[in-house]
């Protein structure tokens, strides 16, 4: 099946479901656990992605009940080009609003928020007709004024 | 410096064998704040560091109920105000970092700035939260913070770090050697005239183990002090002195421990001289 006729064959709204590591570029805190589920709509230039991120908590080092946590919406467009088969690279990029908290030793010391760009890129593997997996890498900027990178796993189905 | 290592080295002695004696710990979470005693020192001893010094008993001051700060609770100590206080807008990773510069977790250890250098060691016993911080000026204000979930706990005792002062005469090394049965020991320091408490003490340990201790406080601060000859009896042989002039300032102990406390700033400077008969 060539890549045009399994393109032709899909419904062009598709969901995913993602969980992985962030890491910040500040130092002195520790790495979260991120999960996020986007939908997406495919369209003759491309797909245009919704969705929800949690990055969760980073925890400041050796410093309890002290952590930023983000979490927020993401607004993209988003290319998936065949590389071979079922083997596919995903292209992103777009908006992440963002909200962020703070505590320090367990007392809230502030808020922040904004809207900042990020752009990623994801090799998909199309298991079954209506599934992929995928491996994702993402930069978030300037969160908090702070960059992000997340690494994730995740699954998408193609309604 | 060989007599000095031994003077310590008793000196810690001593304090071993009393932390031994009975005493008992208790966690922090079982005891409200309200029934907590405060004792909270902050001593520049003349270096680059201004050391906090906190213990907590349960009960009054006689108490030896020592608390052990628990998780959630924690002690914090910084030179930029009451922690209920900090508001972040902004870059909230970075600001984070900074705060956890700037308001010091306080850890277990040996509190060894105050009552050490005071002469008084054996007050060291139980537990105490030790941190420091560099390069502070005098005048500068601490406040030390209980923070707790069990109750509102005690965020804002405060006390501002008396003048610094240097000693000038004695002169260490060289020269101070004095006998203990004919000299004075004249103690000078500047400057003075502050409206602060003036503690003049002074440890001896000799060749043969004998020791002695002595304190004398001051209501003012008149710069200088005489050591009358003869203070020091019973003792024989070669002794080590290490006499401490030590300015006090009292602070605002946070009302929440409710069986009282203490909070006192410090300058402390010491000078180490030998005596012979």
């Amino acid at each position: 099946m060539s890549a045009a006729n399994a393109d032709d064959k899909r419904n062009p709204v598709y969901v995913s479901v993602s969980t992985g590591a962030t890491k910040i570029n500040e130092s002195g805190f520790d790495d979260s656990l991120s999960y996020g589920a986007k939908i997406g709509m495919e369209l003759p230039w491309g797909s245009l992605v919704a969705g929800y991120l949690n990055m969760d908590e980073f925890d400041l080092q050796n410093t309890s009940g002290t952590y930023v946590g983000v979490n927020g919406y993401t607004l993209s467009v988003e290319k998936r080009i065949q590389i071979r088969g079922s083997f596919f690279l995903d292209l992103t990029g777009g908006l992440y609003f963002w909200d962020a908290s703070s505590r320090f030793l367990n007392i809230d010391v502030g808020d922040d928020n904004g809207t900042n760009l990020f752009i990623g890129g994801a090799p998909r593997y199309q298991f079954l007709e209506h599934f992929s997996a995928f491996l994702s890498l993402e930069k978030y900027f300037e969160v908090s004024g702070a960059d992000i990178f997340r690494t994730a796993i995740g699954l998408s189905w193609d309604f | 410096m060989r007599d000095v290592g031994k003077f310590v080295s008793l000196l810690l002695a001593l304090s071993l064998l009393h932390a031994c004696s009975s005493s008992s710990r208790i966690g922090s979470n079982s005891v409200s704040t309200n029934n907590m005693y405060a004792e909270i020192h902050v001593t520049d001893t003349g270096g680059t560091a201004s050391v906090v010094e906190v213990q907590l008993k349960e009960g009054g001051v006689s108490s030896t109920n020592y608390i052990e700060v628990e998780a959630p609770d924690s002690l914090l100590a910084t030179i930029q105000g009451d922690p209920d206080t900090i508001h972040l807008s902004g870059d909230l990773f970075s600001n984070i970092n900074q705060l956890s510069n700037q308001y010091k977790v306080m850890n277990r250890g040996m509190a060894v700035a105050f009552y050490f250098f005071s002469n008084s060691l054996l007050g060291a016993s139980g537990i105490w939260y030790i941190t420091s911080f560099q390069n502070v000026p005098a005048g500068t204000e601490f406040t030390v913070s209980l923070l707790r979930r069990i109750d509102d706990g005690a965020p804002a005792s405060t006390v501002i770090l008396p003048d610094a002062f240097d000693i000038t005469q004695p002169v260490a090394g060289t020269g101070a050697l004095f006998s203990r049965g004919l000299d004075d020991i004249i103690v000078n320091w500047a400057p003075s005239g502050t409206t602060d408490t003036m503690v003049l003490s002074a440890a001896i340990v000799c060749e043969n183990s004998d020791n002695d201790t002595w304190t004398q406080t001051l209501a003012n601060d008149p710069g200088t002090y005489t050591i009358s000859a003869n203070t020091f009896t019973g003792l024989t042989g070669n002794c080590t002195a290490s006499i401490n002039v030590q300015r006090s300032h009292s602070g605002q102990l946070d009302p929440a421990y409710g069986k009282g406390g203490i909070v006192v700033g410090h300058q402390s400077r010491n000078v180490v001289i030998n005596t012979v008969d």
